[in-house]
């Protein structure tokens, strides 16, 4: 490694030793490997997909191909219209991998401003913000997504991950602000704020990037719940459409079949929501256990 | 000792084989038990002038009576309020003579009634009919050719005048015109008998206090779970042996959404009669419960109508068939529906009086369809977006059917709705495609044609492709006015064959009406008319 040799400046040193503290945890170490299969998976699928995830094998090849069992020619078989289970399985993790980055991306636009805010002020504007945060942590995440989905009258992808991003926001606020409130009287602040430089700047250049660890943090973490959120969605018909390849809505179609011994409709689906979402929180674990200084063992 | 236990044993096993032998033999109708019944969803409404939808008549069926019925078997129309009729002056009166002894519920949620129980009255007839109007019923219009209708509509006169009590036990009826389905459509479950104490003291809120004369009582109304129903003691039919009426104590209609767990509760014995029973079990439980899965066909069409006020389907017909063209029905209906439908060529059901055998319709041509599409001005293909009620089959057939329409380049996006949303939005014509299916609530083309593609019935009453074709309209309403059967039937036919040319819709499938019962709930026959209309007021539940 050739940063060993250099000299070391604080800041390269610190994100080494947390590389390293990461590299030493096993768990974290085997989300990071699972979550690196889901984007490859996500990524390469066009080219990794044996079939058309969208192909409906029936109409050309009779009843042989409808809800087939796994085999050689379909790994994890087919659906009850001769799509490839398989096929459809890589193409979702496309969905999920979408819906988590976008409602993470729309949180953060939210939620980092707010909480930088809160906790930059405090006063008044901290009482108002966090008085939001918790009128919305204290109704049940999934039935306030559902209801901001259903105000929208228009099951769309797009719904959903503004939906998502509406309600998880506050997660990412409530971080932000705890750390805005440590960092606010520190002398590099009061530093800035002598030479006399705007708020947005102090908020956003100066204190933002010493703020970022724990952000990141929450992000991973909040990765694995919005996929869950999303699989739930589709599964009860919002979100995602027919024939959209999400895990979710693979479920919800393919359960009615599970009490007849035809499992793979489900079950597969099942088990890539399973793979990603652990993925997402040995990494998000991992990452907190490394950057987090104080927890230095 | 030994053997006098065995003795013992012997008997006792000989007298309960008797037992059983000489029950199974009987099969004496025995009073009391419960009936469960499944239903998908909470009935959206509960008053008779207001329901629309099946789940809804479901219960009103059993809270309430026409003065008609419909035969069980399909074959024409049988008494229920009324004993005998007579049409005259060339039929263009109804005179019907009213069975004595009926009376209203004396109680309702357990509350008595404001009726007290009283004896139905030729008034009462005349009062719930003019009651539809006063509440604007969706299906008033049904018997617009009542004579002084408009007027009344519109509030010319205090009555509906074409509506007559002659005696306490005599209604009259006057029409315009000879209306030739004029029995069949009194046979439609808006038109039942409601007591006016109960319904004025209640107003709009009679939905939630319904109150009839049929065999069961409303004790509760969970909404999204179960109605409760409790034996009318008081109910005026008797069986053949001239016992009361019904044997059942109450019927519960219970809400379970979910398929798979409504087939897991009846396999439990949770649940007594499962009606419209699901393709993805059909195979299964054709096997394993034989002749208690019953099934006929049903005198309904299920279609994807497009919405013709607005582009890209207005003007369009070359598109309309094109997209008509595409769909290959009898293979979604083997593959996907496990041949349970029948591939439809037009509006009319099999069965159904008028029924066209020889209607050409669209066989699937992908070919053609390509040209057509071509012609149609979309050679690249379109865009379109189709609503769909949420519901597992309507899925699965917009799903195969979106794959078939992809092969032309059309890419159908299916929204998924909840059958209130989905409903609404087609009857403002906000849509461009809609799934949607109708089924018979009188046994005469009128009932589909008329109510479904005449222009005076834009939305909610009925026509909601918002089709029109000034031709068809003609025919429609000539059929309506003509007496002869054949010159009616004739004109139907015509009419059917500008429709099927316009392709206002994408004809798809013609329904089966099926239902699975327990062993043990005896006298559980489905009636032509469909599930919801089977009638449980001689059911009963062997012990």
């Amino acid at each position: 490694m050739t940063a060993e040799k250099k000299p070391k400046t604080s800041g390269a040193s610190l994100r080494y030793e947390a590389w390293l503290r990461f590299r030493r945890n096993r768990l974290a170490m085997a989300g990071l490997v699972m979550a690196v299969t889901v984007i490859l998976g996500a990524i390469f699928a066009s080219s990794l997909a044996p079939y058309d995830p969208f192909k409906q094998l029936i109409w050309t090849e009779g009843r042989a191909v409808r809800l087939a069992a796994p085999s050689a020619e379909h790994i994890m078989g087919t659906d009850l219209y001769g799509r490839d289970i398989l096929s459809r399985v890589l193409f979702g993790a496309r969905i999920s991998l979408q819906i988590g980055i976008f409602a993470t991306v729309v949180s953060l636009f939210i939620g980092v401003p707010l909480g930088a805010l809160a906790g930059y002020r405090g006063g008044f504007t901290d009482d108002f913000i966090s008085w939001i945060i918790n009128v919305i942590f204290a109704f049940p995440f999934f039935l306030f997504v559902l209801a901001v989905v259903a105000v929208f009258q228009n099951p769309s992808m797009s719904v959903v991950y503004v939906a998502i991003g509406l309600v998880n926001w506050v997660a990412i606020a409530r971080v932000v602000r705890a750390q805005f409130i440590s960092l606010r009287d520190r002398e590099f602040v009061e530093a800035a704020r002598a030479l006399g430089l705007p708020t947005w700047r102090i908020i956003f250049i100066h204190i933002l990037p010493n703020a970022l660890a724990p952000v990141i943090v929450q992000a991973t973490l909040g990765m694995g719940s919005i996929i869950m959120i999303e699989a739930g969605l589709a599964f009860l018909g919002f979100g995602a459409q027919p024939p959209t390849p999400s895990w979710g809505l693979m479920i919800s179609e393919g359960q009615k079949y599970l009490g007849l011994g035809k499992w793979w409709w489900a079950i597969f689906p099942g088990m890539a929501i399973t793979y990603t979402v652990l993925a997402f929180n040995f990494l998000g674990d991992g990452l907190r256990d490394a950057l987090d200084v104080r927890l230095k063992r | 000792m030994r053997k006098a236990l065995r003795v013992c044993c012997l008997l006792l096993a000989g007298l309960l084989l008797i037992l059983t032998v000489s029950a199974a033999m009987a099969e004496e109708p025995v009073y009391g038990g419960i009936l469960r019944w499944r239903e998908i969803n909470d009935p959206p409404k509960l008053d008779p002038a207001i329901a629309t939808d099946t789940v809804s008549s479901r219960n009103i069926y059993l809270m309430f009576d026409m003065l008609v019925d419909n035969d069980p078997d399909g074959k024409g129309i049988i008494p229920r309020l009324a004993e005998s009729w007579e049409g005259s002056d060339g039929g263009k009166v109804w005179t019907f003579h009213l069975r004595k002894g009926v009376h209203f519920h004396k109680e309702n949620l357990g509350q008595p009634t404001e009726n007290g129980g009283r004896e139905v009255k030729a008034a009462d007839w005349k009062y719930s009919m003019e009651r539809l109007v006063k509440v604007n019923s969706p299906r008033a219009y049904f018997i617009d050719m009542v004579k002084g209708y408009q007027d009344f509509v519109d509030g010319k006169t205090a009555d509906w005048v074409g509506i007559k009590a002659v005696d306490d036990y005599t209604l009259r009826f006057e029409l315009d015109y000879p209306f030739a389905p004029f029995l069949s459509v009194l046979a439609y479950n808006s038109f039942m008998v409601v007591p006016r104490e109960d319904a004025e003291k209640w107003g709009k809120d009679f939905n939630f206090h319904p109150v009839g004369t049929g065999a069961f009582i409303l004790e509760r109304w969970d909404h999204d779970q179960k109605t409760v129903y409790k034996r009318n003691p008081d109910y005026w039919k008797r069986d053949a042996q001239g016992r009361q009426l019904p044997y059942l104590d109450g019927v519960e209609i219970f809400v379970i959404p979910d398929n798979t767990i409504a087939y897991e509760e009846f396999k439990k014995g949770n649940i007594d009669a499962f009606p419209d029973f699901p393709d993805e079990f059909y195979l299964e439980a054709k096997v394993r419960f034989g002749d208690l899965l019953q099934e006929r066909p049903w005198l309904g069409t299920y279609y994807y109508g497009f919405n013709t006020s607005k582009p890209p389907f207005k003007d369009n017909k070359t598109l309309r068939q094109a997209m008509n063209y595409a769909v290959d029905r009898k293979r979604i209906n083997d593959l996907v529906l496990e041949g349970r439908y029948y591939p439809g060529r037009g509006v009319l059901p099999p069965g159904m009086p008028g029924y066209n055998p020889d209607l050409k319709g669209y066989e699937y041509n992908p070919e053609l369809a390509k040209k057509m599409m071509a012609d149609a001005g979309y050679p690249d293909g379109i865009e379109v977006e189709l609503n769909v009620n949420n519901n597992p089959r309507h899925k699965a057939v917009a799903e195969a059917i979106q794959a078939q329409l992809a092969e032309l380049g059309i890419k159908l996006n299916v929204k998924v709705l909840d059958w209130g949303v989905h409903l609404d939005l087609c009857e403002r014509a906000e849509t461009e495609m809609f799934r949607m299916g109708w089924v018979v609530d009188y046994a005469d083309p009128d009932n589909f044609l008329y109510v479904l593609l005449h222009s005076s019935n834009f939305g909610a009453k009925g026509n909601y492709a918002y089709y029109k074709n000034e031709k068809a309209d003609e025919l429609m309403a000539a059929a309506r006015v003509e007496t002869d059967f054949d010159k009616r039937v004739e004109l139907y036919r015509e009419a059917e064959r500008i429709i099927v040319d316009d392709a206002p819709w994408i004809f798809l499938f013609h329904y089966t009406t099926s239902l699975l019962g327990q062993e043990r709930v005896k006298n559980l026959r489905l009636p032509a008319f469909g599930d919801y209309t089977t009638p449980l007021e001689a059911v009963w539940i062997a012990k």
